[in-house]
């Protein structure tokens, strides 16, 4: 579908789903302790002896835990992701895209919002990501083209989440209800960012096959970095394991895990791939 | 017995074979021997090292800037000959 015509249709869609952020959900005061928040099959120990090792309990609090640690991610990914909109939404070569934009904005921070909401309510509070900025080795133009994708991709990994844990009926019914919010925003936002990494691709004057191939390098990691942030030794402390730091090594060496890192990202990778291909 | 600096090196280069020599005074950012990505896998290293945790505000770019910066601030070495662990 051609980009405009698809941005329109989203505008018109978000103007129809619009709500109100405050009242959409009815929180309850406490969530069940004795029930999963997360699928046990998206555990960061799923698959691997570790998770053997665990009793039930450990494995439902680790559920909780790796619930309130994912939501943590969203909420500052959010945060990154409303700072790159903002900075493009009024340039003209976007302009296109410019009424969902304001959409996309507006939507990303109410999920900034409610995920906060739910850590705070639920644990204490947003579990700070632990990351320091850095000088960029792209070129302006490809910074800002990586921007979009990260974006995308950030998206991409966590409505993977999303999608089974909302379908998931032995999960907590108001953590499913938060998924869902979360995944019918983000359809709209992974469609319209796809189209839009496209563009700046297709627009950019100088690049060249070095400059394409570290870029997918670059992403190749993001994405690796995005899912090692699902491994937090102080969750693992918080069940009562002894060396969180080794689970933690051993978990990320584990093929059972690199298996299932190849699994979440390989639809992403087709696509990737199909946009690398289109700058050649 | 291995000195913290070697293990903080093995871990550099590890990751990023290219890397010839790495010294302690090396800026580690500037020089690409540590990148935005690996950062957070890197600070669990040095805390799994120290086996305790980095206070969060103690997260910032200067304290991570080379080798001895990060032994003098979270091992309290000041000389890379004193910075033996235990196995």
């Amino acid at each position: 579908m051609d980009a405009s015509v698809l941005a329109n249709k989203l505008s018109q869609r978000s103007k129809e789903l619009y709500y109100d952020v405050y009242t959409v959900f009815d929180w309850p005061d406490v969530l069940p302790h004795n029930e999963y928040w997360m699928s046990p099959e998206l555990l960061s120990v799923y698959g691997t002896e570790y998770a053997d090792s665990l009793n039930e309990s450990q494995l439902v609090k680790l559920s909780q835990l790796e619930t309130i640690n994912m939501f943590s991610i969203f909420a500052y990914g959010e945060s990154d992701l409303i700072q790159t909109i903002l900075k493009n939404t009024l340039r003209s070569d976007l302009s296109e895209f410019n009424d969902y934009l304001s959409h996309f904005i507006d939507e990303e921070n109410k999920h900034l919002w409610f995920f906060t909401e739910f850590c705070n309510k639920y644990d204490n509070g947003v579990i700070p990501v632990r990351n320091i900025p850095m000088i960029s080795k792209f070129t302006i133009d490809i910074e800002r083209l990586l921007s979009f994708i990260r974006i995308i991709v950030f998206e991409e990994i966590g409505d993977y989440y999303n999608y089974i844990v909302m379908n998931d009926v032995r999960i907590t019914p108001f953590v499913r209800e938060i998924h869902k919010r979360h995944h019918m925003d983000e359809v709209g936002h992974i469609a319209i960012g796809w189209k839009i990494a496209e563009k700046l691709l297709r627009d950019m004057r100088s690049v060249n096959s070095k400059e394409i191939t570290a870029a997918s390098n670059h992403m190749s990691n993001f994405m690796e970095s995005s899912l090692q942030s699902f491994y937090n030794p102080d969750l693992y402390a918080r069940i009562n394991i002894n060396k969180p730091y080794d689970l933690r090594s051993n978990l990320l060496q584990h093929n059972a895990r690199k298996e299932k890192h190849e699994n979440i990202l390989n639809r992403i990778n087709i696509k990737l791939d199909k946009l690398w291909a289109g700058a050649n | 017995m291995l000195v913290v600096s070697v293990k903080i090196i093995e871990w550099l280069k590890e990751r990023k074979p290219e890397l010839n020599e790495i010294s302690l005074d090396q800026n580690l950012m500037n020089t690409g021997a540590l990148d935005s990505l690996q950062f957070v896998s890197f600070l669990m290293f040095i805390e799994q090292l120290r086996e305790k945790k980095i206070p969060q505000e103690e997260v910032i770019p200067d304290n991570f800037l080379t080798i001895n910066e990060i032994m003098n601030t979270f091992f309290n070495i000041k000389n890379e000959n004193n910075g033996y662990l235990d196995e």
